[in-house]
């Protein structure tokens, strides 16, 4: 079994060590030192990868410490040994996912389905380079990354020994690891299949610059990990005049020239959704098929977006008014970013009652930023235990 | 033009000549059988209807006849058959955590196909049936109802020989007793050779390297299935040919491009390397930002248009092959029509969607 089974970072712990190591307090010093110094080292050493710098910017003691502000008062402790089954598709997530239980105390095991994606290796060659320090040694101990096989009956056997587990993935996965035998009082914390979708009110872009503007914004949210990451818009709710659409595409194919060029690969993808999407809506009309693709659906359902392989595919569905949001919609709408809509609206449309999904409404643009609220779960209080002192 | 004028005309289409007709002509004897197959398919499939059907027929030229994206077929089971009609689903060989693509077939179609597959491999190993080494597996063929396009493949070339042998064993290895066994047989008589490019070469012709050479030098060497991997270790079509003829004396070797969605009408390769379109079919190359056609010469995605196909619409195909038509009706070989060169394949998307952290088996 263990010959599958790949430690990752040498200077981190490993199958041994990271079930023994003691356990720390949350937001201890060393744990706060540690990820000062690893924000250092990837603002410094990762100028030119764009996701390894917004994950160094997470990090800084400023945004830490804002993290422990947001606590809740009350006296926390570590939930324990906790067992991380981490996505993909976004190759940085791990590493959240990961500190989020680190900034708690507790001890990690994280599993990585690609360490050779170059953004995850150079990650972990960082974080080895900072355990390498001595003074992190009691923090190394205790968080251990490996990769083993999907078929391997590894997550079983660490299954049966953690406290939590924190799992990302398809509702295959999620639902092959929940069905593992667990302690009775292991927690599971699961980010399953979601879509996010983006609410724009036509009306407001009257001219180049605001259409350009919303481009960049949207961009933003849709160039990394090319569309693929559940946080990215691939449904557009267009709201008001639909004048804009058109230049607003045309804005975003010249985003996507400069970054991916032109690609055969993307522009046959975007044939493909759109063929199978004329499958599912017979109205479906393709305003735009270069560099990036839209296509207005007259009747928008979330199982549209079960083909859809990211790489610059939006979904169109014009509204007439917000109060036709709800109908189309889902449970797995994770976030809802927004442009040109009056907050009033948005609390508006959170009290509709058929209202299950939307665990994020944020402008358009920030819709890959990472909170530990994620999914309608606060990650650092379902990682650690509140002791009830009176 | 109904199914049944349809069947008629494909029927006359049979006695023509494969490789004798030009071009001008030939698409004469096309474009009705292609309106009357896009009307059949827009009657009885109705994803088919709604993706394709929004087009003026009867067509007046090849470039109007619509296509389906060769992945549709992974993702709907498209089909213009009652289910208590479907005679045998090909499953193409889909790569691990792939979806693998479904061709219905009939009888009628499965019988096009078969007759058609005749009519071309004739031209390339003659009428008689050889004895037939094939380089797989016999795990591969039989195993169940469910037929993988490799063992579609087989089971349709197996009718061109006789006295079957299986050059690999169950695990994939060189049953070389077997091999010399039928070497020895056959020394001095013509012999069919088939397997699959990448297997021929992987399984069978790299591992000649440390054993003493074949004697097959009246055999025919038949393969296909793309050269990704071989051109991923930089071997090309002469080197393939140089190396096969050195270890296995076969100097007779043919390509041949098909694909699962669209079996029978192969496209195969001539003395001067270039690979012609049968009668029964005919290829276009599109633009694949535009989608709008090319003229010859300039490479793009191959359109794939075959008359065979009643039981599922997969009579035109925009397939992921890129390539180029070098010329019409003027190769040196003498055959008349379209002929082709692939350049590549595009590379297979991988569907990095949440739903890939751990894979289903944990």
């Amino acid at each position: 079994m263990r010959a599958e089974m790949k430690v990752l970072v040498a200077n981190a712990g490993d199958l041994n060590s990271w079930q023994n190591a003691p356990l720390q307090q949350p937001f201890d010093p060393l744990i706060l030192s540690f990820l000062s110094a690893l924000s250092a080292h990837l603002l410094r050493h990762y100028r030119e990868h764009s996701e390894l710098v917004a994950l160094g910017f997470w990090l800084r003691d400023s945004q830490v410490a804002a993290l422990q502000q947001r606590l809740p008062a009350g006296y926390f402790k570590p939930v324990g040994r906790v067992l991380h089954i981490t996505p993909n598709n976004v190759d940085t997530m791990f590493a959240y996912s990961w500190v989020c239980a680190l900034v708690m105390g507790n001890n990690s095991l994280v599993r990585i389905g690609q360490p050779d994606a170059e953004q995850v290796n150079l990650l972990l060659s960082a974080i080895d380079a900072i355990f390498a320090e001595q003074r992190f040694a009691p923090l190394a101990a205790g968080n251990a990354f490996v990769h083993y096989p999907r078929d391997s009956q590894f997550s079983a056997q660490v299954s049966a020994q953690v406290d939590a587990r924190v799992l990302w993935g398809g509702d295959d996965t999620v639902n092959a690891i929940r069905a593992l035998a667990c302690q009775p009082r292991c927690r599971d914390i699961s980010f399953a299949d979601r879509y996010s979708a983006a609410l724009i009110q036509g009306d407001a872009l009257t001219d180049d610059t605001a259409i350009s503007d919303l481009a960049d914004s949207l961009w933003r949210d849709t160039q990394p990990y090319f569309q693929q990451a559940c946080s990215s818009p691939r449904v557009l709710f267009w709201l008001g005049d639909t004048a804009a659409m058109s230049p607003l595409m045309t804005a975003l194919e010249k985003h996507a020239n400069n970054v991916v060029g032109q690609s055969i690969e993307w522009a046959n993808n975007q044939l493909v959704y759109e063929q199978l999407l004329r499958n599912q809506d017979p109205g479906a009309r393709t305003v735009h098929r270069s560099g990036v693709c839209g296509i207005c659906v007259e009747q928008f359902h979330p199982t549209m977006l079960q083909w859809h392989l990211g790489q610059g595919c939006f979904v169109i569905q014009t509204l007439n008014t917000m109060n036709e949001l709800p109908q189309r919609i889902d449970a797995k709408l994770q976030t809802l970013s927004y442009h040109g809509v009056e907050k009033a609206a948005l609390v508006k449309l959170c009290e509709d009652p058929s209202i299950t999904g939307i665990d994020r409404i944020v402008p358009v643009g920030r819709a890959l930023d990472f909170s530990p609220l994620w999914d309608g779960y606060d990650v650092l209080t379902q990682l650690s235990r509140q002791i009830v002192l009176e | 033009m109904s199914l049944q004028a349809y069947t008629q005309a494909f029927e006359a289409l049979l006695g023509l000549p494969v490789y004798d007709v030009p071009q001008a002509e030939k698409q004469a004897h096309l474009l009705p059988l292609l309106s009357a197959l896009h009307q059949h398919h827009v009657t009885h499939c109705e994803a088919y209807a709604r993706i394709a059907g929004d087009v003026a027929v009867p067509f007046t030229q090849q470039a109007d006849v619509p296509y389906l994206a060769v992945r549709l077929f992974k993702h709907l089971a498209l089909k213009s058959i009652a289910d208590e009609d479907i005679f045998r689903v090909l499953r193409s060989s889909g790569t691990t955590g792939q979806q693998p693509a479904q061709i219905f077939l009939d009888r009628a179609t499965s019988g096009r196909q078969s007759k058609v597959l005749v009519n071309i491999l004739q031209h390339s190993i003659g009428k008689a049936r050889l004895p037939m080494l094939i380089i797989d597996s016999p795990a591969i063929v039989g195993k169940d109802a469910a037929f993988s396009a490799r063992a579609a493949g087989i089971q349709g070339l197996m009718f061109f020989g006789r006295d079957h042998t299986y050059a690999l064993d169950e695990n994939m290895q060189p049953d070389w007793s077997a091999i010399e066994r039928f070497c020895d047989t056959y020394r001095d008589q013509p012999v069919l050779v088939f397997g699959f490019t990448f297997m021929v070469w992987q399984y069978w012709i790299r591992l000649l390297a440390d054993r003493p050479c074949l004697d097959l030098k009246h055999g025919v060497l038949l393969h296909s299935g793309g050269w990704k991997k071989l051109h991923a270790e930089r071997v090309s079509n002469a080197d393939f040919k140089t190396v096969v003829q050195a270890r296995t004396g076969i100097a007779n070797v043919v390509n041949f491009y098909g694909m699962a969605e669209q079996v029978g009408s192969v496209f195969t390769e001539c003395e001067q390397g270039h690979l012609h379109a049968p009668l029964y079919a005919d290829v276009l190359v599109r633009d694949p930002y535009t989608l709008q056609t090319l003229p010859h010469g300039q490479p793009g995605l191959l359109q794939m248009l075959s008359v065979l196909p009643t039981s599922y619409p997969g009579h035109s195909i925009l397939t992921e092959d890129m390539g180029r038509v070098l010329g019409e009706d003027d190769c040196p070989c003498g055959r008349k029509g379209r002929y082709i060169s692939i350049e590549q394949r595009l590379p297979k998307t991988e569907l990095r969607g949440c739903s890939d952290t751990h894979g289903g088996a944990v």
